[in-house]
């Protein structure tokens, strides 16, 4: 079993710092309509609740997150409040991406994207790897993509 | 690592030049309006944003790479978040090439290359020269047939036949729907080529490429001659 790198937490918390700011500006918004007695500490109290949870979150993830190339499927194990086990057989597997967005980039991180056959926008992905690692588990997932060559394909 | 047709880095950099120019030039003076400025500062923006524009149409042109590999087809792509793409051979469904009027004219052509999995195309090249795209499809088709050849060799002879006969006549089901003219009719003799030529495949064990046919073990398109009728006026 593998673990994600250290980083994603600092991604993932991220994340959280700007879900919190949306939520406390629309609060922020939401005052102007429906005026409430010290809406500034409100806002700021909501904004701080939802930041640390999002961060608490966002390590508890890192702490769940595994992920194995078994002998047949891609097994994967994460979740906080609902644990998701998923097993993703190689015959199943279509192609795959890595994909780095802009923060990936700045983090030098890489996330390894599964594509499977009729899983319309549930596609697997393994986040938090470094650059070198998602290079590797795409190529490793390709080639046993290609041996597991399906006898009844899709 | 192949680029796209260079004709790609005009179009692209003259539509998002000429978008970004409009979005500034239309929705800035309103801005612009309230901060009581001159009117040519709203001009000079839509020139700077025409150009930025531009450049990053040709930077999608710069940062978009493809190769067909041995047993995958590789795409890389994007600016500011990059996606990198492998796509086994033996995972394509169907090989795409189109030809707009506007396109025919610089003998370009665009070519998609799609997968049972995901939503949308899982590979888009536009534009490729119409040779390059002749290339690639011949190419995805000769290794597809090559990799089922293995297959044959390998399992048994029955389901494979059966499964390329089915593949195969949905594809000639979408080309007749698509295209409707007289190569619907030699599509329509797809599935039993499939059928015969995967049945006699199935028998010779005598390597990778040498019994495989063509046409027969691949979900490609068998659009040989999509270049001599269709759209082509």
């Amino acid at each position: 079993m593998e673990v994600l790198h250290e980083r994603v937490r600092l991604q993932w918390a991220f994340r959280a710092l700007v879900l919190a700011a949306v939520i406390a500006g629309v609060a922020f918004g939401a005052t102007f309509v429906v005026p409430i007695p010290r809406a500034v500490p409100v806002v700021v109290g909501l904004f701080t609740l939802v930041a640390v949870l999002g961060i608490a979150h966002a390590f508890a993830l890192y702490r769940d997150w595994r992920f194995d190339l078994e002998a047949d499927a891609l097994y994967l194990e994460r979740g906080v409040v609902t644990r998701v086990e998923t097993a993703v057989p190689y015959v199943r597997v279509q192609h795959v991406d890595t994909q780095r967005n802009p923060l990936d980039r700045l983090l030098g991180l890489s996330t390894v994207v599964v594509y499977t056959a009729g899983s319309r926008g549930a596609d697997v992905s393994v986040p938090g790897l470094t650059v070198e690692r998602a290079r590797t588990l795409r190529n490793e997932l390709r080639e046993l993509a290609v041996d597991a060559e399906p006898e009844d394909a899709v | 690592m192949r680029r796209l047709h260079p004709l790609t880095a005009v179009s692209r950099a003259i539509s998002l030049g000429i978008a970004a120019g409009f979005v500034a030039t239309t929705l800035l003076p309103v801005v612009v309006a309230q901060l009581d400025a001159s009117i040519t500062l709203p001009a000079f923006l839509g020139v700077v944003a025409a150009l930025l524009g531009a450049g990053y149409g040709y930077l999608s042109y710069r940062r978009f790479t493809y190769e067909l590999t041995d047993e995958t087809f590789d795409l890389g792509k994007g600016v500011l978040a990059r996606t990198e793409r492998e796509i086994p051979l033996g995972r394509v469904q169907n090989v795409d090439v189109q030809q707009s009027l506007f396109q025919q004219l610089f003998d370009v052509a665009v070519v998609r290359i799609e997968t049972a999995g995901g939503g949308s195309t899982e590979a888009t090249l536009s534009y490729v020269a119409v040779s390059e795209a002749d290339r690639l499809q011949r190419g995805i088709r000769d290794r597809r047939a090559a990799l089922a050849g293995d297959d044959d060799a390998a399992t048994a002879a029955g389901a494979t036949t059966v499964e390329t006969g089915g593949e195969q006549a949905v594809d000639a089901g979408g080309e007749q729907a698509v295209d409707a003219g007289p190569e619907s009719a030699v599509d329509a003799t797809g599935p039993t080529d499939a059928t015969a030529t995967g049945s006699t495949d199935a028998t010779a064990t005598d390597g990778p490429d040498a019994g495989a046919p063509p046409d027969a073990t691949t979900g490609v398109d068998v659009r040989c001659g999509w270049r001599s009728n269709a759209t082509r006026t």
